[in-house]
């Protein structure tokens, strides 16, 4: 049997391909973390084909989806073979009064399999809980999403609240309806369109190349 | 001030047509923030019709110059949106607070084994299973719920028709098949129902399709109105391929608007989200015989640059502008957007989906004048 190419496969969305590959490696005696760094590797292809224009959010969800089945594989393997190794830490939710999560999930996906540690603190987060968070965690990005425009003063709000507690926090929003306009009104530092431009502002506030 | 020469069904009829008109046709989705202009809660508003179409009313009272109604809150009322809504709804001064915007819980009612008893028993069959599984209720009542929407749907009809307004669609049709499912699986397992079991969804859109065909022509005879509300969002090129679209949702969309046309039934297709990349596709639709409805997501000066002369298209005030944005930001849009659009082309002035149900009153006053602004032809 052909040895499977795992980036490839992870690039191409190849879910049966991608499974049968990490168990092989595996089973060869493959470092868990170097299968994880394949992955990877393929999911920075899935990116690039999003940023080309090739791929779509369909894709990013079957992506996250097949990355999150190869992963459950090498759970056992990476936890006897210590800490996974992080670019940077993100605190991510959606605001209070808000539930929708599908588009944070992706974020937080995207950005776990580019290297993040994503502390996701879930959906209608409470501002304490933020800035709980951000004492906690010390994060290089704070990241929050809304769907609702009734979220919009929420979201202000919870910002200010982290920059009083912290004032170098940086600060990126993202979701259905925010745009420059609403990203300046809550005072965000940032505004991220899809994941993928949280990624690679992530990468630009940590200072990974 | 020039006055006006038309009914309001006699403009949005040319409008539809590409004919020319008196003035801009206003129809915004106005919705919950009519209860937030009569200074009501919106628990208020969800749950008491009277004080809900009171506010209405004054809001058209404000601004009579709003010409058509796109009523929505039938379907969302929270006595009947908890039992047969779209989805399993939390509602303000129930599971959220008094003043807050009700919101839909989406999961995975609809398991991937159902596909085989959607198959076997027809789709308006399984959507009543759905809605028993989407709101744990019976259905007794489902049906119930249903019967009381339709009375509810007749009475903002009959409001809006005292007023002197139109009706910008007779009735809610729901959702292109593609929608259909992935609002009742939920967006993630349907986006992956695509990539691996396709084929079963080629069998299985045609029969939802059908049915909302049949759907669309049963409640326009009844009602009397030949325009319905048919909703699409994800099937984007926002969110999916074009060979996705190409194979699940443009077919789809194609047959239901040639369909409806043999009928004289007028879909106006409210796609929310961002269908810039399918503009083109809407040139393969029948000329004259649909509206594009777009939500401010959407390119809408690119889509009259595709479209002009093809079709009428509705929108698209953005959200923003209404929440966040200045008056004087939001009447220079409007500005824009109204004189972009020649007489004849086919416009109607709108908020992009549903007026936000926390704009700034200044911003609606702005949105509204600007019809006498801009939006006069005589």
């Amino acid at each position: 049997m052909s040895k499977i190419d795992l980036v490839k496969a992870m690039t191409e969305l190849d879910e049966d391909a991608v499974l049968e590959g990490v168990k092989s490696q595996l089973a060869a005696g493959v470092p868990a973390m170097e299968i994880l760094g394949q992955l990877q590797k393929g999911m920075e292809g899935v990116g690039k084909l999003y940023e080309a224009g090739d791929y779509y959010l369909s894709e990013l969800i079957m992506s996250a989806d097949v990355f999150g089945g190869a992963a459950a594989l090498l759970n056992s393997a990476l936890t006897e073979g210590g800490e996974m190794k992080t670019v940077g830490t993100m605190v991510l939710g959606t605001v209070k009064d808000d539930i929708h999560d599908i588009g944070k999930n992706i974020v937080s996906t995207i950005l776990s399999c580019n290297g993040f540690k994503v502390v996701d603190l879930g959906v209608d987060v409470p501002i304490a809980t933020f800035v709980e968070a951000v004492k906690a965690h010390k994060p290089q990005v704070v990241g929050m999403c809304c769907l609702l425009t009734t979220a919009f003063d929420i979201m202000r709000d919870t910002v200010a609240a982290v920059k009083a507690a912290d004032k170098g926090a940086i600060v990126l929003v993202g979701g259905g309806p925010v745009d420059a306009n609403v990203g300046k009104y809550v005072g965000a530092d940032g505004v991220c369109k899809n994941a993928y431009e949280a990624v690679e502002a992530c990468r630009k506030i940590a200072g990974v190349n | 001030m020039a006055r006006d020469t038309m009914t309001a069904e006699e403009r949005i009829v040319a409008t539809i047509n590409l004919e020319p008109v008196d003035r801009v046709v206003c129809a915004p989705i106005i919705e919950q923030y009519a209860g937030q202009f009569a200074g009501i809660t919106n628990k208020e508003y969800m749950w008491d019709w009277e004080k809900a179409m009171q506010a209405t009313e004054k809001v058209w009272e404000a601004f009579p110059v709003w010409d058509s109604n796109a009523y929505m809150i039938h379907g969302r009322y929270a006595p009947v949106g908890q039992k047969c809504g779209p989805g399993r709804l939390r509602m303000p001064g129930t599971e959220l607070e008094d003043n807050a915007q009700y919101q839909i819980i989406e999961f995975e009612a609809m398991t991937r084994d159902d596909y085989a008893l959607l198959k076997d028993k027809g789709f308006m069959e399984y959507r009543l299973t759905f809605l028993e599984r989407a709101h744990q209720v019976s259905r007794e009542e489902v049906t119930a719920a249903q019967k009381e929407m339709a009375r509810l749907r007749q009475d903002e009809i009959d409001r809006t028709l005292r007023r002197g307004q139109s009706l910008t669609w007779g009735a809610i049709m729901g959702v292109v098949p593609f929608d259909n499912f992935s609002m009742m699986r939920s967006i993630d397992k349907f986006y992956k129902d695509m990539f691996q079991i396709g084929d079963q969804l080629d069998e299985l859109l045609p029969i939802v399709n059908n049915a909302t065909i049949a759907g669309c022509e049963a409640v326009t005879k009844m009602l009397g109105n030949n325009r319905v509300f048919v909703g699409a969002v994800r099937g984007a090129g926002q969110f999916i391929s074009k060979k996705h679209f190409d194979r699940f949702v443009g077919p789809y969309m194609k047959i239901l608007v040639e369909k409806l046309a043999e009928k004289n039934i007028v879909p106006i297709l409210h796609c929310d989200a961002d269908w810039t990349k399918n503009l083109e596709f809407f040139l393969e639709l029948p000329k004259g015989k649909f509206v594009l409805e777009v939500d401010g997501a959407t390119d809408i000066f690119k889509a009259h640059e595709i479209l002009k002369g093809h079709c009428s298209i509705k929108g698209d005030v953005p959200a923003a502008l209404f929440t966040v944005a200045s008056a004087s930001e939001l009447d220079e849009y409007a500005k824009k957007l109204i004189t972009t659009f020649k007489n004849g082309e086919g416009f109607m002035y709108s908020s992009g989906c549903n007026l936000p149900m926390n704009a700034r009153h200044e911003n609606v006053k702005a949105f509204f004048d600007a019809v006498e602004k801009y939006g006069r032809y005589n």
